[in-house]
C-alpha cells in the first residue's frame, strides 16, 4: 500500500503540474498587464521559498518531504500540506472542516445507498416481475435519467416554495465558523438528509438492479436448489445463501464509491453550496493551484486504497475461499 | 406397500410454441427399502421426474397424475397435489424425501461449512438445540464414512476430496432423517474408484437405516451393480420396468437393448458397438483419404512418430514457486505411427497435461518430447518457423466439451476449413470442396455447413470438432476425453465413426478417457496413469486380462459391468482399495513382457511388484 501511494503522488503531482506555467507565472503575467511593479518582488520571494524554479522532481521531492526546501523539510511525510496560493492559506486551512464534513457526507450517501437499494433490490429478486420489481425498475431507471443537479435544484426551489425551508449548505449559516457543538452538529444533520438523498439516488437506482441480477443469477445455482431441497424456507435460504455470493460484487465496489463520491458530487455541492471538497477541487484545478490540487487529489488517492483495504477485508470475511486459498493450495 | 409411487404421472412445460410434454403416463413404484434405478439418456425426464417428487420444478411446468408418498413416518400424501411454492412443501423435502444431487461441489455452498449445512437440514425439520444438530451432523459424518468426522464437519466443500464431498452431499441429504432418498447420478462425476465407494456406501446406508431409495442414473453398469429393480425411461414414457434382475435376463424391450449394446463393456469382443439410428458415410472416408494430400510420407507403419521421454512438470503457486505437485512425473511414452494409443487415469493424474505436452501446449520441466517431422526426429521443444507450422498441422486436438469448444457465432463451415485460413491453405473454393468433403467425412448433412453451433446436439458438435480436427489430415489427433460429455447411444456413433475414420485415413490417436470399457474399445495399447506416472502401459487385451499393478487391477475391478452376473463386487473393489499403491516408494518401470511395463518398487537390489 505504501508504495502504491509513492507511485500515486509521482502520477498526481506530474498531472497537476502539466499545463504549461504555474499560479505565479500567471499571476505575474496578470500583475504586468496591470502595470503594477510592487507585486514582482513578492512573486520573485514566493517562488524562492516554494523552489518552482528546481526541477521537476526536486519540487516532487520537496512535496513529499524528503528533500529540504527553502525552510527544511516540509512535506506531506512531516504532516505539512503545502499553501493555497489562491486563498493565501495554509492547504490544511482552506480545507480544514470540509474535509470532515465531505467523509460525512460521503458515508451518509454510501449508507443510504446501502439502506435503500439492499431491501428493494432482494424484494425485486424474489418475485421478478412482480410489483416491487416493476416499480422499483421504473424509479431507479427515472433516478438514473434525471441528472442529480437537477434533482437538487428541484429540491431547493420546491423546499424553499412549500415548507420555506432552505436546504442549501450543510449547516445553518449562523453555525458556519462558530465551533463545534451539540446545536451545531444538529443542523449538520438537518442538512445532510436532502443532499445525501440527491447523491444516493442515483447510485442506488444502478445497486438495485445490478443485486437483482446477481441474486437473480444465483438463485437457479444448484446450491441454492440443494438448500431448498433440505427444507429451509424461502427468507432463510434467500438471506443465507444467494446473498451472501451476490453481495460480493457490490462490498468489491466500496473502493470506487469512495472516492467516486468527492469527485462525483461536485456540481451538487456547487448547486447546494455544500461546504465539501469538491468545488475547492475545482477552483484548485482551473487557477493551477499546485498544492492545493495535488493535495485533494492525493486525498482521494488514499481514500481509494483505504477503500479497496477495507473491501478486501471484508470479502476474506464473507468468503472462505479467498481466506483458505492460500492454505488449500499450499 | 410403496414408500413412493408414480401413478400417471405427466408433466407439461409451456413454451412459446405451445406446451412441451417432458413425462407422459409414468408409472411406477418405490417399495420400501427397496433400491429402483431409474435409467435414460439425458432429456428422458429422469431428473425432472426428481424435481417433481421434491416440488422443486419450474413455475411454467404443469404436473398431473398422483405421486403419492407412504412412508410410515407421516401420513401418507399425494405430492402432485401439494403446491410447490407453499410451506407445505417444506416439511417434505429433507425430512421425509432426501435429495442427493450430481455435483457436489456445485450443490454445496462454497461459503459455508460442511457441518453447518448438515446441521441447517436437521434444524429445519425437528426441534433441537444447535448443539443437538451438531451431534447428529457428526454421526451421520461418521456413518457416511468420515474417519475424522469432527474436522470434516469445520470443512469447506472445496477443501474436501470429490469422493469426500459426495460422502458430504450423502450426509446433507440423510440429516433430518428421511424415509426416502432420492439420488439424481450421484456418482456420474466421480472417477471409478471413488463411484465404486459411494455405490457401496449406498448400498450399506440402505440396509443399516431402512432407506428406500429411488437412483437415477444412465449408466446400465451403475444401474446391474446397486438396482433390485428397475425403471428405464425414454422420452418421457416408462419403456421397461420390473426387478432388475429379470430385465437384464429377459428384456424384450429394442430400446433397452440398443442402451446395452451401446455400452462398451469389458472384455466383450466386438467390432462395432450397436447404434441407435445415425450412422456415419463410410464412402466419405475413402474419398477423403484418395484426396491428394499435401503432407503424407511414405514411412512404414509403426516406425515412432512422437515420444515423450521423462517428462516432468511441476505446477507450483506462486507462493510454493515451481515444486508444487507434480503433474507429471519422469513419463515416457511413445506413440508410433498409425497407432491407436489410450491414456487412462483418473482426474488429476497428469493425462490432460500429457496430452498438452504432446502438442507443445505445456513446455515440461525436463525431459523431451520428439516428433519425426518426414522421417527425421526434432526435439518439439526446438521447433520454430516453418517447422513449427509444419508440426502444428500435423497433431490436432478434439476437447472433452463440444460445447464449449465451438465458437457459437462461427457457421459449422468456417470453424471447419479455420484451420486452413491459420495455415494459409487451399483458396476460398478449395476450402468449400474440402469443407463438403469433411461434414460428408463425420456423417453430417451438408446443410449443416451453414448453421451455427447452437443448432446442434452434443453429438453432432463432437462430429464437428473431429472434422476441424481432421480438416489437415494430421498424423496424430489427440482426444482429451471426447465422449464423456455425451450419452452412452451418442458416444457409441462417436467411437465408431473415430475407428472407421482411423482404419480409411490411417492417423495414430492418443485417446484421453477415464472409462477402461471406452479405452480397451478404441486402443491397441493403454497406458495407466496415476499420480503423475505410468504405473503400467501393454497391449489393450493383455492389459485387461493379466493387469499386473495393484492400481490397474483395483481400476478394473472397480468398473460397474452392465451384467447381473459379472456385476460390481463392492468387496473386492473395497479389498483392491486397501492395497498399497507404492506412491512414494523408488518405483522404476519394468519390462515384464514383449510391450508390458510395470511400474516395480525397487528394494534392495531385488525387483518386487509395487503391491
Amino acid at each position: 500500500m505504501v508504495p502504491a501511494l509513492f507511485a500515486v503522488s509521482l502520477l498526481i503531482f506530474a498531472v497537476v503540474e502539466l499545463p504549461p506555467g504555474d499560479y505565479l507565472s500567471n499571476e505575474l503575467q496578470e500583475l504586468q498587464s496591470q502595470g503594477e511593479g510592487a507585486g514582482a518582488a513578492r512573486i520573485a520571494f514566493l517562488r524562492k521559498e516554494f523552489s518552482f524554479d528546481e526541477p521537476f522532481l526536486v519540487r516532487y521531492a520537496i512535496w513529499v518531504g524528503v528533500w529540504p526546501g527553502a525552510n527544511g523539510f516540509e512535506g506531506l511525510l512531516q504532516g505539512e500540506w503545502g499553501w493555497s496560493f489562491q486563498k493565501s492559506k495554509p492547504v490544511s486551512e482552506v480545507l480544514g472542516d470540509r474535509i470532515g464534513l465531505t467523509a460525512l457526507l460521503n458515508l451518509a450517501t454510501v449508507f443510504l445507498v446501502y439502506l435503500i437499494a439492499f431491501p428493494i433490490g432482494v424484494a425485486a429478486a424474489r418475485r421478478p416481475n412482480g410489483v416491487v420489481d416493476t416499480t422499483s425498475a421504473l424509479l431507479s431507471y427515472l433516478g438514473l435519467a434525471i441528472p442529480s443537479f437537477l434533482l437538487a435544484l428541484i429540491l431547493l426551489t420546491s423546499a424553499h416554495a412549500w415548507f420555506g425551508m432552505t436546504i442549501g449548505g450543510l449547516m445553518d449559516p449562523r453555525f458556519e465558523n462558530a465551533p463545534w457543538s451539540f446545536e451545531k452538529l444538529g443542523s449538520v444533520a438537518a442538512h445532510l438528509a436532502i443532499p445525501a438523498l440527491v447523491i444516493a439516488l442515483g447510485s442506488a437506482g444502478i445497486m438495485i438492479r445490478r443485486l437483482r441480477a446477481n441474486l437473480l443469477d444465483e438463485m437457479n445455482k444448484p446450491y441454492v436448489v440443494a438448500a431448498r431441497a433440505r427444507g429451509l424456507n424461502e427468507t432463510t435460504l434467500t438471506m443465507r445463501y444467494p446473498l451472501r455470493v451476490a453481495f460480493a460484487p457490490f462490498v468489491a465496489d466500496i473502493g470506487n464509491l469512495l472516492p467516486s463520491m468527492v469527485s462525483g458530487s461536485v456540481i451538487v455541492s456547487v448547486v447546494l453550496n455544500l461546504q465539501t471538497v469538491g468545488p475547492v477541487l475545482l477552483d484548485a484545478l482551473r487557477g493551477q493551484d499546485t498544492f492545493l490540487a495535488a493535495f485533494i487529489l492525493f486525498f482521494t488517492a488514499a481514500l481509494t486504497l483505504v477503500g479497496m483495504l477495507i473491501s478486501d477485508l471484508i470479502l476474506a470475511a464473507l468468503d472462505p475461499r479467498i481466506r483458505l486459498g492460500e492454505r488449500s493450495s499450499a | 406397500m410403496p414408500a413412493l409411487s408414480f401413478r400417471d404421472v405427466t408433466l407439461d412445460f409451456a413454451t412459446s410454441g405451445g406446451p412441451l410434454r417432458a413425462l407422459d403416463g409414468v408409472s411406477f413404484d418405490v417399495g420400501r427399502g427397496r433400491t429402483v434405478a431409474l435409467v435414460g439418456e439425458s432429456g428422458s425426464g429422469k431428473s425432472t421426474l426428481a424435481l417433481a417428487a421434491m416440488g422443486l420444478l419450474p413455475r411454467h411446468a404443469k404436473l398431473g397424475g398422483t405421486i403419492l408418498l407412504d412412508d410410515g413416518k407421516a401420513p401418507a400424501i399425494d405430492l402432485a397435489r401439494l403446491k410447490p411454492g407453499s410451506g407445505a412443501f417444506r416439511p417434505i423435502r429433507g425430512g421425509r424425501i432426501g435429495l442427493v444431487f450430481q455435483e457436489p461441489l456445485s450443490a454445496f455452498s462454497p461459503v459455508h461449512t460442511v457441518g453447518r449445512q448438515i446441521s441447517e437440514a436437521a434444524l429445519a425439520h425437528e426441534q433441537i438445540t444447535p448443539a443437538a444438530a451438531r451431534a447428529r451432523a457428526i454421526e451421520i459424518l461418521r456413518l457416511t464414512g468420515f474417519r475424522d468426522p469432527e474436522r470434516g464437519y469445520d470443512a469447506y466443500p472445496f477443501e474436501l476430496s470429490g469422493g469426500l464431498r459426495q460422502r458430504a452431499m450423502i450426509a446433507v441429504a440423510l440429516a433430518a432423517r428421511p424415509p426416502v432418498l432420492i439420488a439424481d447420478e450421484p456418482t456420474t462425476a466421480l472417477d471409478v474408484t471413488i463411484q465404486a465407494q459411494i455405490l457401496a456406501l449406498l448400498d450399506r446406508l440402505k440396509g443399516e437405516l431402512g432407506l428406500s431409495i429411488l437412483f437415477i442414473t444412465h449408466d446400465l453398469g451403475v444401474v446391474a451393480a446397486i438396482a433390485d429393480d428397475l425403471v428405464v425411461l425414454y422420452r418421457g414414457r416408462v419403456m421397461e420396468r420390473g426387478p432388475a434382475d429379470a430385465v437384464f435376463e429377459a428384456s424384450r424391450h429394442p430400446y433397452f437393448q440398443a442402451l446395452k449394446g451401446a455400452n462398451p463393456g469389458l472384455r466383450r469382443k466386438q467390432d462395432r458397438l450397436a447404434v441407435i439410428g445415425g450412422e456415419s458415410d463410410a464412402g466419405a472416408a475413402a474419398r477423403y483419404a484418395a484426396a491428394p494430400s499435401r503432407h503424407r510420407d511414405d514411412v512404414d507403419a509403426g516406425a515412432p512418430l512422437i515420444v515423450a521421454e521423462n517428462v516432468t512438470k511441476a505446477f507450483g503457486t506462486r507462493r510454493t514457486g515451481g515444486t508444487g505437485a507434480r503433474a507429471l512425473d519422469h513419463v515416457s511414452l511413445a506413440i508410433a505411427r498409425g497407432e491407436s494409443v489410450g491414456l487412462v487415469g483418473e482426474s488429476g493424474s497428469g493425462k490432460s497435461t500429457l496430452a498438452k505436452v504432446f502438442m507443445r501446449a505445456v513446455v515440461p520441466d525436463s525431459g523431451k518430447v520428439t516428433f519425426h517431422l518426414k522421417g527425421v526426429p526434432r526435439d518439439v521443444a526446438t521447433l520454430a518457423g516453418d517447422d513449427l507450422g509444419r508440426f502444428r498441422r500435423r497433431v490436432t486436438y478434439v476437447f472433452q466439451d463440444p460445447y464449449a469448444a465451438l465458437n457459437p457465432r462461427m457457421t459449422v463451415r468456417d470453424t471447419i476449413v479455420e484451420p486452413f485460413a491459420i495455415h494459409g491453405l487451399a483458396d476460398r473454393r478449395g476450402r468449400d470442396a474440402r469443407a463438403r468433403e469433411l461434414i460428408d467425412l463425420v456423417g453430417l448433412p451438408r446443410s449443416a455447413l451453414d448453421r451455427y453451433p447452437p443448432s446442434f446436439s452434443g453429438g453432432q458438435r463432437q462430429r464437428i470438432a473431429i472434422a476441424r480436427a481432421l480438416a489437415l489430415k494430421p498424423e496424430l489427433l489427440i482426444l482429451d476425453e471426447p465422449t464423456s460429455a455425451l450419452d452412452v447411444s451418442v458416444q457409441a456413433q462417436i467411437l465408431n465413426l473415430l475407428g472407421d475414420l482411423r482404419r480409411e485415413l490411417g492417423f495414430a490417436y492418443l485417446f484421453i478417457s477415464h472409462d477402461l470399457a471406452v479405452v480397451e474399445h478404441v486402443a491397441e495399447r493403454v497406458a495407466v496413469m496415476r499420480r503423475g506416472r505410468i504405473v503400467e502401459e501393454a497391449p489393450a487385451k493383455r492389459l485387461f486380462a493379466d493387469a499386473m499393478h495393484p492400481y490397474t487391477r483395483a481400476l478394473i475391478a472397480a468398473a460397474p459391468e452392465a451384467d447381473r452376473k459379472t456385476r460390481l463386487d463392492f468387496a473386492a473393489v473395497s479389498a483392491a482399495a486397501k492395497s498399497d499403491w507404492g506412491d512414494d516408494a523408488d518405483v522404476r518401470m519394468t519390462d515384464i513382457a514383449p510391450g508390458h511395463r510395470v511400474a516395480m518398487t525397487v528394494t534392495k537390489g531385488s525387483h518386487a511388484a509395487a503391491a
